[in-house]
């Protein structure tokens, strides 16, 4: 009962195989010019080219809780928030096309999109 | 159906037991560690597992269902409750799938695994439908792989505690 049987190791290859398949999809998607979206609720609410940034601005989402988002040349990152988990804040600064920072809370998401557009690959 | 008083009870324990887990684990701060929204030791899951194996499958989802529901009316989170119903669903499925190649093709600790990497599934594809935004299938893999990690930890506790408990149940 205590030995590992066969399907054991094959569902633990599957579930890694997985995980390395979504993460080198990510790594290949292009970068070049980054735009951060913001989006509640589904609904787009900002777009920020960043690589037409001059100086670092910042946007504020409310809802039931207040996200505030800091972008640069660089990258995006959520500064600070008011909602009680913070994980959007703890994602720290968003520099690749296709990563992105969510606050659950408040239906907020913060994605990078790159060149190509982020429908071309996702689909 | 005829229920037996026996696993009534056993369910109404188990429920309690999942919750005070659920709660317990809300307390411990993993997120500071791997900064990644929903990443969870899933010790509710022993629970889970336990009840599916030592009860079988309609009890096993009643507490499923009674637990989120109860921790729903605690936290009062909705987006929460969708979430831990997403992931618990496809977990408790895929485990109930699983269990049909045990012990000949799976151990527990497959079970297990398979459980713990559904239920980042589940909880992904909610969020996707939540938040509507591709880019959230990007967090499936980190969370892939902590929570069958964690997969294999829940299968280590329910594995003693499956051998303790069925001396009780029969």
């Amino acid at each position: 009962m205590r030995r590992l049987k066969k399907g054991d190791i094959l569902i633990s290859a599957f579930f890694l195989i997985l995980a390395g398949a979504v993460f080198f999809s990510g790594m290949l998607r292009p970068s070049g010019r980054l735009t951060a979206i913001i989006t509640q609720n589904g609904k787009e609410i900002r777009r920020i080219e960043l690589s037409g940034l001059t100086s670092p601005v910042t946007i504020t989402v409310s809802g039931e809780y207040e996200n505030v988002i800091k972008a640069d040349q660089s990258g995006v990152w959520v500064e600070h928030a008011t909602c009680p988990r913070q994980t959007c804040v703890h994602t720290g600064k968003l520099t690749k096309a296709g990563s992105c920072a969510v606050c659950m809370e408040n239906k907020m998401v913060v994605t990078l999109v790159g060149d190509g557009g982020f429908d071309a690959v996702a689909g | 159906m005829k229920i037996r008083i026996k696993t009534l009870a056993l369910c109404a324990v188990l429920t309690a037991l999942a919750l005070a887990l659920s709660l317990l684990e809300s307390t411990i701060p993993l997120g500071l560690i791997v900064p990644l929204p929903g990443v969870k030791l899933g010790l509710a899951n022993v629970v889970t597992l336990c009840a599916l194996f030592s009860l079988g499958f309609w009890p096993a989802l009643a507490v499923l269902l009674c637990r989120i529901l109860l921790l729903f009316l605690m936290t009062g989170s909705f987006t929460g409750f969708l979430m831990s119903l997403g992931g618990g669903l496809t977990a408790f499925l895929s485990m109930a799938a699983c269990k049909k190649g045990y012990p000949g093709f799976f151990s527990l600790y497959g079970v297990s695994v398979c459980g713990a990497c559904m239920h980042s599934v589940g909880q992904v594809a909610m969020a996707l439908i939540l938040t509507q935004s591709p880019g959230v299938v990007y967090y499936l893999s980190p969370l892939l792989l902590t929570s069958g990690a964690c997969g294999i930890l829940t299968a280590a506790a329910a594995q003693g505690a499956l051998r303790a408990f069925r001396h009780r149940v029969e």
